[in-house]
């Protein structure tokens, strides 16, 4: 017994060695084809048309949908924001999904709205709307209020809405940049294939100072959970998903800045209300929808435009962010097991699924484990120590590694946190996310892994923006 | 085996640490050496600025520029060249800045650069001659539309467009359906350059439109020509309502409806024809053309379009007949009488949306007993399909007490029904 319990141990042992060889070297492949493909397109971006497409006519209309709930707190600061875009012809469309607090009542108020009547034509089915507020001092704002029946119904209600081709999804808690909506459009108005989804870049707004919807000025936050964020948001940011793009394999848009083809949407039958994180499950639909259909598509990432949004500063909300993240992750994957090594679906079921599988889904169970593999070493008298901490230090180091390089990406290319001390900040927190915090995110990844498994698969709210001091509110 | 195994690992942790040490000077050296080329670069410029417009101011020439021929590359280049720039966009210095930038070699430069084999570096460069406006350039940018890459031929379109001359709208016009059957350039990037031409361009574009035979480039044409809202154009465009294409007819109409104000009834007629096209844009655009060219004798189809199966065609149905009808209320009375609810609703919310419903509010005391009793009935149906809030607004605020009687009891008799 003793003897299969060791074999056992001690294979599982090299199986963690080489995943965790493999992994990193899939990370150093993206990271590699990222910055050749961050600076080509910083290069490009000196000869962007997108100054162009702002007074342009011929750049197609967006509708900016804003779903909220219980956003009192932010939503006017979020709407000053998207109303402020520089963009020829957009609305903006408010979704109050049933709100419990003061949300639509601080519109109205702000905003001098006033109940209109409208035909809603529910052709994405969503429960009831019970009314649509308008003013004619913000001729491009809409307000929704509709029953409670969370996020994606809210958006399927605001496709629903929507008069223009395109719409742009926005967290009630984020803010764009002024030329945002315009970069994020000009790679879909310029592409020769059919561009269904198109996403930017989400930062932390922690530390940000706003002045009427716009940001005036760039700081990092005081905390240090934030802090760990705005490295990791790099990290995604600048070099997962820009690998991912250039193979045209994206999953993960996010919800907080995307912009969709709307007919291409409708076409595959909207968001879906079931799934947690219901915009990768839409990306990934639109994947399967636009390659069983053969018609060319394609579903970008642009590094450059900016959305900032409000990161949790507290580790129980953190926690559930990241539960519900995995959860979405962990649906949408066996929502789609029949595309994997499927050869109908060419790349997307050979190389996309299973990366998301192999490596983004399973390695914090495989991390989790390895850890408990360690203890079962040592119990059966296997391990070394020396080895243990060789191996250890490497893991550390390589996420060393990858922190500090998304710092530098971003140093050669936006910049955007301007003074010294934001530098050596980011670079410190780089270093020390690895003792700790890279960990703790791994539990609560593997957390969901084990509600999935006992059924509990029910969105975990994440209160947001409780630190928005109140000059930093828009209102 | 673990002996070895130990080694590798210390071995490449070692190279681990190099590299990330290595990583963090680079970030560090990048940030002080970018704070200092941007201190020069700012330096430089308020000092060539101020120097170059004191120079224009002087009178001085072109020639006498010369000592701020700086090497390409160097801090000073760039400097003079965000100067230039901004030269060009100031009215008062535009024609010295465009001769500049010939005399102190960045057309020259930017020229020699078109010829390397770097993409983004020839696409920055043919991006710099088309803001330079250097019109001698056309004949270096005109053969690139025939390159094989979807990144040259939008950044040719677009400097070919900034040029702005005929020369390069001739460039761009002679290969056309050229762009469009290779697919390296998308329609709206075209389209956007072309308007950039201004109405300078409509006789070229009418010309080369009638030449085209593909009904993509001519459809392009004929969205520019409506973008640029030009009477030139409306005989092309009338050429082209019976095209066989849907979308050149759709193009067409829009050409019609902006720039068309007083066209002959007999033309107008072709128009309403074309409220019956079995394309549901086709229709779409032939109301919109009507809402601004008005008809009466469009008045019955537009009734009709009233209950289109798409709710475009009906809203633009009603846009136009509220905008062009004095017998609007007749109409809308007509088809609110109509079975679909969508169609009624629709009705409801243009007739909400255009302010119409303010009219029919206007009329309860209207002394006509017909349109009294129309507006009334309207009023009556639209408080029934839930379309009654600027008829409760009007009893909150609304100063005519004999108004707000009536609507008092439709809103009574509409909640009823």
């Amino acid at each position: 017994m003793r003897t299969i319990a060791v074999s056992l141990v001690m294979g599982f042992n090299y199986f963690i060695l080489f995943y965790y060889g493999f992994v990193n070297l899939i990370y150093t492949a993206l990271l590699l084809v990222s910055t050749v493909v961050v600076l080509r397109y910083i290069r490009k971006i000196r000869y962007s048309p997108f100054k162009d497409f702002i007074t342009s006519p011929e750049t197609p209309p967006v509708s900016i949908l804003v779903p909220a709930y219980n956003e009192e707190r932010v939503i006017v600061r979020t709407v000053r924001s998207t109303l402020a875009v520089n963009y020829p012809f957009f609305e903006v469309i408010v979704i109050n999904d049933g709100s419990t607090d003061a949300t639509l009542d601080t519109l109205i108020r702000t905003f001098h709205l006033r109940k209109v009547d409208r035909a809603y034509r529910n052709v994405l089915k969503t429960t009831p709307v019970r009314g649509f507020y308008y003013s004619p001092d913000v001729p491009n704002l809409l307000v929704v209020d509709k029953e409670n029946s969370g996020k994606a119904d809210s958006l399927n209600c605001g496709i629903n809405v929507s008069r223009s081709p395109y719409f742009c999804t926005v967290d009630a808690d984020s803010v764009l940049e002024e030329n945002a909506l315009i970069k994020l459009m000009t790679p879909t108005v310029e592409s020769p294939v059919p561009v269904v989804a198109c996403g930017g870049v989400i930062r932390a707004l922690n530390g940000i100072h706003m002045e009427d919807g716009a940001v005036r000025s760039i700081d990092l936050p005081r905390s240090s959970l934030a802090m760990f964020q705005i490295v990791e948001y790099l990290r995604a940011f600048l070099f997962g998903r820009v690998g991912l793009d250039a193979l045209n394999g994206i999953l993960i848009l996010s919800g907080a800045f995307s912009l969709f083809r709307k007919a291409s949407v409708v076409e595959a039958g909207g968001y879906r209300v079931k799934n947690v994180t219901e915009d990768m499950e839409l990306i990934t639909r639109l994947h399967r929808h636009a390659i069983e259909r053969k018609t060319p598509y394609a579903i970008k990432f642009i590094s450059d435009p900016v959305c900032w949004t409000e990161v949790p500063e507290d580790l129980k909300m953190l926690g559930r962010q990241r539960r519900r993240w995995h959860l979405g992750l962990m649906q949408s994957i066996i929502q789609n097991r029949s595309a994997l090594f499927n050869p109908r679906y060419g790349k997307f079921g050979w190389v996309v699924l299973p990366y998301y599988l192999f490596i983004e889904l399973l390695s914090p169970v495989v991390e989790v484990i390895g850890y408990v593999a360690v203890v079962l070493s040592y119990l059966f008298g296997m391990l070394s120590f020396e080895f243990m901490y060789l191996f250890l230090a490497l893991a550390v180091l390589y996420g060393i590694f990858l922190s500090t390089a998304s710092i530098f990406l971003e140093e050669i290319t936006y910049r955007r946190y301007p003074r010294w001390s934001h530098l050596f900040r980011l670079l410190f927190y780089g270093v020390i996310e690895n003792f700790g915090y890279r960990q703790i995110n791994s539990f609560w990844r593997c957390q969901a892994f084990l509600k999935y498994l006992v059924g509990m698969r029910k969105w975990e709210y994440v209160e947001k923006g409780k630190n928005v001091p109140a000059w930093n509110r828009g209102s | 085996m673990f002996a070895e195994l130990e080694q590798i690992l210390l071995v490449f942790l070692a190279f681990l640490l190099l590299v990330i040490l290595t990583v963090l000077a680079a970030t560090i050296y990048r940030r002080a050496a970018a704070l200092r080329r941007y201190r020069i670069l700012d330096l430089n410029r308020d000092q060539y600025g101020k120097r170059f417009r004191e120079l224009i101011d002087e009178g001085k020439s072109v020639e006498e520029f010369s000592a701020f021929a700086f090497p390409s590359r160097s801090a000073e280049w760039h400097a003079v060249e965000h100067v230039l720039f901004g030269l060009l966009a100031d009215r008062r210095y535009e024609s010295a800045g465009a001769a500049l930038f010939g005399k102190l070699g960045y057309r020259s430069h930017y020229e020699r650069k078109l010829e390397n084999r770097n993409i983004i570096v020839k696409s920055s460069a043919v991006e710099k001659l088309g803001r330079m406006r250097c019109e001698a350039s056309t004949g270096k940018l005109a053969p690139l539309l025939e390159a094989k890459n979807a990144e040259i031929v939008p950044i040719t379109v677009r400097a070919l467009s900034k040029i702005g001359t005929l020369e390069a709208l001739e460039a761009v016009l002679v290969r056309l359906p050229d762009l469009y059957s290779r697919s390296f350039v998308s329609r709206k990037s075209i389209e956007s350059s072309l308007r950039n031409f201004g109405p300078a361009a409509v006789s070229d574009l009418v010309r080369y439109g009638d030449l085209y035979v593909d009904p993509v480039s001519r459809a392009s044409v004929l969205e520019v020509l409506g973008g640029l809202g030009t009477p030139e154009a409306l005989s092309f465009a009338f050429r082209n309502l019976d095209h066989e294409d849907s979308e050149v007819r759709a193009k067409a109409l829009k050409v019609i409806g902006a720039a068309g104000g007083g066209l002959p009834p007999g033309e107008k007629e072709r128009v309403v024809a074309l409220l019956g096209d079995p394309v549901w844009f086709v229709r779409l655009q032939a109301a919109k053309a009507l809402g601004t060219l008005g008809h009466d004798k469009a008045e019955p189809v537009l009734a009709k379009r009233l209950l289109d199966d798409n709710w475009q065609v009906r809203n633009a149905a009603a846009t136009a007949l509220v905008k062009t009808s004095d017998n609007a209320i007749g109409i809308f009375l007509d088809t609110l009488g109509a079975t679909d609810r969508y169609a009624k609703e629709s009705v409801c919310e243009e007739i909400q949306k255009t302010d119409f419903v303010y009219r029919l509010i206007d009329n309860l005391e209207s002394p006509g007993r017909e349109t009294y009793g129309k507006s009334r009935e309207i009023l009556k149906i639209m408080a029934s399909l839930g379309y009654g809030t600027p008829l409760r607004e009007y009893l909150e605020s609304g100063a005519d007490d004999r108004i707000r009687r009536e609507l008092t009891l439709i809103v009574q008799q509409g909640a009823a029904s």
